[in-house]
């Protein structure tokens, strides 16, 4: 959201000029109201929310476009924690003229009302962020108590917005409502399962509303995102009739305006910019992707990114060249312009985290422009502006597998404009994203211990945990962050030596890391026999309980590749009793394509059993009706962690 | 003469160091010095002032530190952050960034100072804050310089110095400067190498006391450590007394002086019960005959009833809100449930204290350090007519009468009597045998399922472990209810399934909280041939737990001491016979304890568990120890029983 709120202002003005000017009918909830009755089952739940309204009055006050948002809630808790969850109030204030209305009470089990007193109403600013928050705690709250509160704000108007309809809580009752002056038109899109809004006119203006009983709850899964999964409605200002018929806010527009920020210059700018441009030594006779890559670690070594602040000093080139110190914004119109300058074919494209929402192209609300990310048509690559750790063609997971405005610019003589598509910001490659091991175990003479070499190569976004920090670690994290590795597959490994380095060449953000220890983790005894904990050495994997209720589809963060093998070195005159075992192949079929599997397979070669086991996710979604087979997959992982091998001694008798 | 005079400019000239040559020469030898650092403080220096004004003293402190950047991408200490609060007033904030250009350094000064709200986690509404700003251009080779005041509002409150930081320091300086009017204690604490040098001096008719070191290294952070307080060589110091031309006025020169400023924050409170406190206490003494029995009562009423909601705002941080307010409420923060009690307790003609205390992160007492740095807690107490002491702390909402909250075991209580009378005493630490957790499970193999074990269990829990699980066990969502229940007792692997669980005395602080359950493990045992391979070491609490003494430095924090109790009955499958069991384990010592014994009784093997950790703070000094057990311990999970077709 924060891309589009530095350029709300802009649209005052096209709204103002019309003459309709109703007075806002102030919100207000039931005064005297008795307690909600609850059957059986509600009424032994720990928290309900009762009721959930929302409602938008869309106004013109003085020559001014405004809004009052309103937000009435009233939530049974009857327990410690849901008293601790509802009972402290949090109002932001960002964009508020004025907290035009306050109330809050706690209705105890016997009716007994207790209303909050406005003195203990707090203020909290954060002029880093420029958030402020007014905050309060229910008073008089009991188990069994129904808290009930409501607010208004005086804001400025938004031309685009979004509420959530589901909560970690069931709702008894969630309702939403729009009011605006009749010549003002809004769309909306419902999402999950929300009724869509209806429209009626009363009394010249514009009334959209919508209602839902008994929504559910929606809980946290694994392999899934919570909030982009929630029921919600989005909204936009789509016509103004007084005006004309044209649509508002189109992806058009947006290319353009987004466009023309980043890209407006000054003098002084520029002159910096041709400074800073010299300062990189670019050679156009190199590869454009190694032009990149440089002009890329140039700016992220010397810029600072400050993501809280968006003053002209953090946007303005010049500033940003001379202070080292940059805006989101600021730094993807600082490489738009480097690259510009240095004719290489960048385009900015505008998405939203996956994570939060999954950018919904057909409806052209402005909402889902939170974040920047930058297109090179030529080599189909991407690079992330402001975050130092991910290194082109690396951009943040959450950023990929998701639509995108993609912004391309057209030149007319002198002018600069853009024009817009939606397309999809591809993941990357599961087999960029590696984490492999290559491991050799021997034993010591009276088999209590294994001596190990483990080599692990992380690839893509298992790397960018390392990569980016390892040359400003200490040689004290360094050894630290070793010790963390072994351990986890290892907890009592006791390590001779190790080497860590980045690989140079075309895999060069990729990390390696080779170690020499000693484990007594992975034998046990069992009278004469050895037990070989050999599933035990590939660290161990995660296991998915069945959940029968599982509500979201499946979404992966990354493709990724496990490739491991696994050298055994058995001990003279002991042979392994269950090899077989090792064995394993579950597959995710989809037709004849394969997107999901794990297997394991051995061969002996003289005294060394060799392992090799190949597991991958190549696709980021997966649908609900197929989570038990790629519950399946991901567990075969966690079954192959409980292989024991018996090694036993040849001719040995019990 | 003027020649004279230009050969001896030139003189100078030719020996001052040229600043390039200065520069390079500061860098290279910082470098070598803190070569893995990505910065170093050249210097980090604090002044304080303590000067008498009028019939008081007036306190500013003036901070300066001058960082010295040595990698690339210094990108972590771009962002500069000054703290104050409203006994703390932070002004004249600058900072600036020496850039270094070829021969000399640019200057570029940071104008932007924002100020936020600095919000705790656990406190609702604080008014401290800070002042957040970005350092331009911040590079190796770059220094980046603050300075700022704070006006420190009440003499009390001299926090001291702690003279490490995250950081390595190459000089280090704290100085008081006052009169010889003001009497001054202090005292190094932590610093058996003596690194912090100390002198006293006069100038100008001041009073100097300056603590100095030179070439510290970085603090590391590690887990489980107590608060740095701890272990890190710090100052304490405190006004005790100054003179004026009335005379002596004492600040701080005893407990007593402490509990008089104390004294007067409760003094008015609770003058009169109200109504509404006086039916609650009548109510709650018709339930209940004893005294006992009724300050238990409102013990649990307070814990019930008010939550835990803190407003720290100027004085109030100090001051309690009365009974009255608070039960209206509903809500309050330490001070206010701890006078609650004292009020209920009072409208029932029971007598109850006023408690001051400091948490377990403060390592300070009340009879060495007579200041608030020793404490950051309110509590109530109860003494019965058998001279025994209860410490009532109702912020925890699930700790029984008698059960002192852990973080404040061991800890000196300043309880507060009246105007006169107080007393310094100790909160006892809790006996392992208190906070148990004893798991008891039978097992057997599905015949249905040839990799399956299927057993029930109980688990119990009494102490801290009963309060702590209370939480994670009364969660308003069930799943999360299962999920940690799965935790406390899931065993063998992560193919644990808990079928099902029944939770009981959740509610009932008195009794144990107790765990039935039912439960599944898939893969957990080896059958091969005719023989089957099963570990009947479930859990394998403290599994190679052993402290790394080449890297640890700090002690190792626990929050009690600590008792469990395993207890694993398994049925040997029909046409099976044992053929092997293995040894029993024993270890004992001051920090830890462990027993192990199987048995065999008919067709059932037995496994009887006993682990026990019996310290809070285990110091470095008894790592050896601990590993010596741990490593046993660990050897001792490995063995599996054998069970053979017979």
């Amino acid at each position: 959201m924060k891309l589009v709120q530095g350029i709300c202002l802009l649209f005052f003005s096209i709204i103002v000029g019309t003459s309709f000017a109703i007075d806002h009918k102030p919100y207000e909830w039931e005064k005297d109201r008795t307690r909600y009755s609850l059957n059986d089952g509600d009424n032994a739940l720990n928290e309900l929310i009762l009721k959930q309204h929302t409602q938008y009055d869309y106004v013109l006050e003085d020559n001014k476009f405004l809004m009052y948002s309103t937000i009435h809630r009233i939530i049974y808790v009857n327990n410690s924690e849901a008293i601790q969850k509802h009972n402290r109030i949090v109002i932001s204030m960002n964009n508020t003229l004025e907290l035009v209305d306050l109330k809050a009470r706690a209705i105890t089990r016997d009716g007994k009302a207790v209303f909050f007193d406005q003195s203990n109403l707090k203020e909290i600013k954060d002029e880093e962020t420029g958030d402020s928050f007014k905050i309060f705690a229910i008073e008089g709250i009991e188990l069994g108590s129904e808290i009930e509160y409501y607010f208004t704000r005086k804001m400025s108007a938004s031309i685009f917005d979004r509420v959530f309809m589901q909560f970690d809580v069931p709702v008894k009752e969630n309702s939403i409502m729009l009011t605006c002056p009749g010549h003002l038109k809004f769309d909306f899109r419902s999402y999950y399962n929300f009724p869509a809004m209806k429209e009626e006119v009363q009394s010249g203006l514009n009334v959209y509303h919508a209602a839902m009983q008994d929504v559910p709850a929606l809980k946290t899964e694994s392999f899934s995102y919570y909030s982009a999964n929630r029921k919600r409605v989005d909204f936009k200002l789509a016509y103004n009739t007084a005006r004309s018929e044209t649509r508002l806010y189109t992806w058009d527009e947006a290319a353009r305006t987004f466009y023309k920020i980043l890209m407006t210059t000054t003098k002084d700018d520029e002159k910096a910019l041709d400074k800073f441009v010299r300062s990189i030594g670019d050679d156009p006779a190199q590869p454009i992707e190694e032009r990149i890559k440089r002009i890329e670690n140039k700016i992220k070594t010397d810029i600072q990114v400050n993501k809280e602040r968006s003053e002209e000093k953090v946007t303005q080139l010049a500033s940003i060249l001379k202070y080292k110190i940059a805006s989101h914004q600021g730094m993807t119109s600082l490489f738009l312009n480097v690259f510009d300058r240095l004719k290489i074919n960048c385009q900015p494209v505008i998405t939203c985290s996956r994570e939060n929402i999954k950018f919904d192209g057909s409806f052209d609300s402005w909402a889902f422009l939170d974040d920047y990310v930058l297109y090179f048509p030529a080599t189909k690559g991407f690079l992330e502006p402001y975050v130092f750790e991910l290194r082109y063609p690396l951009i943040q997971p959450d950023f990929t597998a998701q639509q995108g405005l993609f912004i391309e610019p057209i030149a007319s003589g002198d002018t600069k404009s853009a024009t817009s598509s939606i397309g999809i910001i591809p993941p990357t490659e599961y087999d960029v994203n590696i984490d492999n091991l290559d491991i050799d175990i021997a034993f010591n003479d009276d088999m209590s211990k294994n001596l190990i070499r483990q080599k692990r190569e992380f690839g893509g976004y298992n790397a960018s945990f390392f990569t980016p920090y390892y040359d400003l670690m200490s040689s004290s994290q360094r050894t630290n962050m070793i010790e963390d590795i072994i351990k986890q597959t290892a907890p009592d490994a006791s390590i001779k030596d190790w080497k860590a380095n980045r690989l140079t060449g075309p895999l060069s953000n990729n990390f390696q890391v080779d170690v020499s220890f000693q484990s007594g983790h992975f034998l046990e005894k069992a009278g004469k026999r050895v037990l070989f904990k050999v599933g035990e050495l590939i660290g161990r994997q995660i296991e998915m309980y069945r959940d029968d209720e599982r509500a979201t589809t499946i979404e992966n963060e990354f493709n990724r590749k496990y490739d491991r093998v696994l050298r055994v070195h058995l001990p003279d005159g002991y042979a392994v009793k269950n090899l077989d075992d090792l064995t394993l192949r579950i597959a995710y079929q989809d037709r004849d394509l394969t997107p999901f599997i794990f297997k394991s397979d051995y061969v002996m070669n003289g005294n060394v059993l060799e392992i090799r086991i190949e597991e991958f996710y190549k696709e980021i979604f997966a649908p609900l009706s197929r989570y038990e087979d790629f519950r399946k997959v991901v567990n075969a992982a966690a079954d192959f962690n409980k292989i024991t091998l018996v090694l036993e001694k040849e001719g040995l008798k019990n | 003469m003027k020649k004279s005079l230009l050969c001896t400019l030139l003189l100078i000239v030719a020996f001052i160091p040229s600043a390039k040559s200065q520069h390079a020469d500061l860098y290279n030898s910082l470098k070598s010095k803190f070569q893995d650092d990505p910065a170093v403080f050249i210097e980090r220096s604090e002044q304080l002032s303590i000067l008498i004004q009028g019939d008081s003293l007036a306190v500013t402190s003036d901070v300066s530190e001058d960082m010295l950047h040595l990698k690339d991408q210094a990108d972590a200490f771009a962002t500069g952050r000054v703290y104050g609060s409203h006994f703390n007033q932070v002004k004249d904030i600058k900072a600036k960034t020496l850039v270094w250009e070829k021969s000399r350094f640019r200057e570029m000064n940071v104008s932007d100072f924002k100020k936020n709200s600095d919000r705790d986690a656990g406190i609702f509404y604080d008014d401290s804050y800070y002042y957040s700003f970005d350092y331009p251009s911040v590079a190796r080779g770059n220094r980046t310089q603050l300075k700022y005041r704070s006006i420190v509002k009440d003499v009390r409150f001299i926090p001291g110095y702690i003279f490490s930081s995250y950081l390595p320091q190459a000089k280090t300086t704290y100085t008081v400067k006052t009169t010889k009017h003001v009497t001054l204690e202090y005292r190094v604490v932590n610093d058996p190498q003596q690194v912090v040098k100390f002198r006293k001096f006069e100038k100008g008719g001041f009073q100097y006391y300056e603590w100095t070191t030179s070439d510290v290294a970085a603090r590391e952070n590690e887990d489980s450590s107590p608060s740095i307080r701890y272990y890190a060589p710090h100052l304490i110091c405190y006004v005790k007394s100054f003179e004026t031309s009335k005379g002596k006025v004492n600040v701080l020169s005893g407990l007593n002086d402490l509990y008089q400023w104390y004294y007067s924050f409760v003094r008015d409170l609770n003058q009169e019960p109200s109504t509404a406190l006086k039916e609650i206490a009548d109510k709650i003494k018709r339930e209940h005959k004893s005294e006992l029995d009724v300050v238990r009562a409102v013990y649990y009423w307070v814990q019930d009833n008010i939550q835990y909601v803190a407003f720290e705002e100027g004085m109030r941080g100090l001051i309690p809100h009365t009974g009255q307010y608070v039960y209206g409420k509903r809500y309050g923060d330490c001070k206010d449930m701890a006078n609650l009690i004292v009020a209920l307790l009072k409208a029932a003609d029971i007598k109850a204290y006023h408690t001051w205390i400091g948490t377990r992160d403060l390592p300070y007492k009340y009879s060495e350090v007579p200041t608030p740095l020793v404490d950051n807690h309110m509590i109530a107490t109860y003494i019965d007519s058998n001279d025994q002491y209860y410490f009532l702390d109702a912020t925890s909402d699930h700790t029984p009468f008698g059960l002192p909250s852990s973080m404040i075991q061991g800890k000196e209580a300043l309880i507060g009597f009246d105007k006169e009378r107080y007393e310094v005493r100790i909160v006892p630490v809790m006996d392992k045998e208190i906070n148990t957790v004893s798991d008891s499970i039978s097992i057997y193999i599905d015949e249905n399922s040839s990799n399956q074990l299927i057993g029930t269990g109980t688990t119990r829990l009494t102490g801290y472990p009963k309060v702590f699980g209370a939480y994670e066990l009364d969660r308003a969502e069930k799943d999360n209810v299962k999920k940690y229940v799965t935790r406390l007792i899931g065993k063998g692997s992560n193919k644990f399934y808990l079928d099902k669980f029944n939770l009981r005395n959740l509610d009932e602080r008195d009794l144990p909280t107790r765990i039935d359950y039912n439960f599944r493990i898939g893969d957990y045992f080896q059958k091969i041939g005719s023989e089957i391979y099963l570990n009947l070491n479930l859990s394998k609490d403290y599994y190679n737990a052993e402290v790394n003494t080449s890297l640890r430095k700090t002690p190792r924090e626990e929050d009690y001491k600590y008792a469990q109790d395993e207890y694993c009955d398994f049925l040997i499958p029909t046409g099976y016979e044992l053929s092997y069991l293995p040894p029993d384990a024993k270890f004992e010592n001051d920090v830890l304890g462990i027993h192990l014994d199987y048995e065999q009784k008919g067709n059932h093997i037995l496994l009887s568990k006993k682990i026990y950790r019996n310290f809070l703070l285990l110091m470095p000094g008894d790592f050896e120890r601990w590993n010596d057990g741990i490593k046993q311990l660990s050897e001792i999970y490995k063995e599996s029983i054998i069970l053979k077709k017979k």
